[in-house]
């Protein structure tokens, strides 16, 4: 076969395997959400934090405003879940 | 006479274990061979671009129409399943996930090894059994770089390619049978779908994972091209075990990728 003929093939089937991959990250993933917008960090304390989850959802108002980036346990203020004997 | 037919089962079975691990250090010394000897391979990029049509481009045809089965028979299975129970909105989450997760590396991979794999090891058997691998050594052209090595990196890189399109085509077919066939709300098939699709953790570790496939499978293909007997039943012994192989390897690899990447802490 040609020379052209199959870098002609082979560039459509690279192109073809990148717009996959660029629909699977912005289409399927969701990339575009994760806006390079300036946030902050918001710490906060709970005595059971349930499911929650790092990368869950932080809500307000309904809009996903950011993530939470990480879960931590408390060792200072509830270091002793109940007296040792 | 009781002693003679244990040496003997002994004998064969250290012969059996000492030719096992000769063979692994051949293929190990032949990996790094190969990779030490790429440069041409990427130098002159055009052998493997050829490669990328023979090994990636006549793929496309079998990995898309499979991929858009695939995503049509998930969406059919787990309307019926997700319907029981009353979340049939979730019908995008669950192609998306297993098809970038799982039966987009793993699927894609097995049709890869059994269209693209067996050919090139076809190919390279018989190159041998022809003597032609021969003949070029004899001509001091090198035949690892300049048969092995393009038809190996033409293979890895065409495998994330494909996988990535595999996946996208079924979660098209998905979309068409859960959306348009059956009638599952548009919007909560993809809002849902974004929501649980992660970039990094399963977009991202699905494409590692085909490219650790693309990988294991190229390897396993060019080895058992090049270690074949030169004759036309060792040429085809050859390919039988190159799709045999590859596919056990595809699959145990899959199983110790999933752990090391699904199972970790922070997976939900």
């Amino acid at each position: 076969m040609n020379r052209s003929t199959i870098d002609l093939w082979v560039g459509i089937f690279v192109a073809a395997g990148l717009v996959a991959l660029v629909f699977l990250a912005l289409k399927v993933g969701n990339l575009a959400s994760f806006s390079a917008a300036q946030t902050y960090d918001v710490t906060g304390d709970f005595t059971n934090i349930g499911g929650l989850k790092v990368r869950a959802p932080v809500k307000s108002a309904g809009v996903v405003v950011g993530r939470v980036t990480k879960i931590s346990f408390d060792t200072v203020s509830r270091a002793t879940p109940w007296p040792r004997s | 006479m009781a002693g003679k037919a244990l040496r003997g089962f002994f004998e064969r079975l250290g012969n059996q274990v000492t030719s096992g691990v000769w063979q692994l250090g051949f293929a190990a010394r032949f990996f790094g061979y190969m990779l030490l000897h790429s440069g041409t391979a990427l130098r002159r990029f055009s052998l493997t671009i050829r490669e990328i049509y023979f090994s990636g481009v006549l793929s496309l045809i079998i990995i898309l129409v499979s991929g858009l089965f695939v995503g049509m028979v998930l969406g059919l299975q787990g309307y019926h399943t997700l319907e029981r129970y009353g979340s049939s909105e979730a019908l995008g989450v669950l192609v998306a996930l297993s098809l970038v997760r799982e039966l987009g590396p793993v699927v894609a991979g097995l049709l890869f090894a059994s269209r693209a794999g067996s050919a090139i090891t076809a190919e390279i058997g018989l190159m041998k059994a022809t003597e032609q691998i021969s003949a070029m050594e004899m001509m001091a052209v090198d035949p690892i770089a300049r048969v092995v090595a393009p038809r190996f990196w033409g293979g890895v890189i065409s495998m994330p390619l494909l996988a990535a399109l595999f996946s996208a085509m079924g979660i098209f077919g998905g979309y068409l049978v859960g959306v348009k066939l059956i009638g599952v709300d548009e919007g909560a098939f993809w809002s849902q779908m974004q929501a649980a699709v992660d970039v990094r953790e399963d977009i991202l570790n699905g494409v590692l994972k085909s490219f650790v496939f693309g990988v294991a499978v190229s390897l396993i293909a060019v080895f058992e091209g090049y270690d074949a007997a030169p004759t036309a039943e060792g040429v085809s012994r050859a390919t039988t075990r190159t799709v045999v192989t590859s596919s056990l390897a595809i699959l145990a690899l899959d199983f110790v990728l999933t752990a090391l990447m699904f199972t970790g802490g922070t997976a939900t």
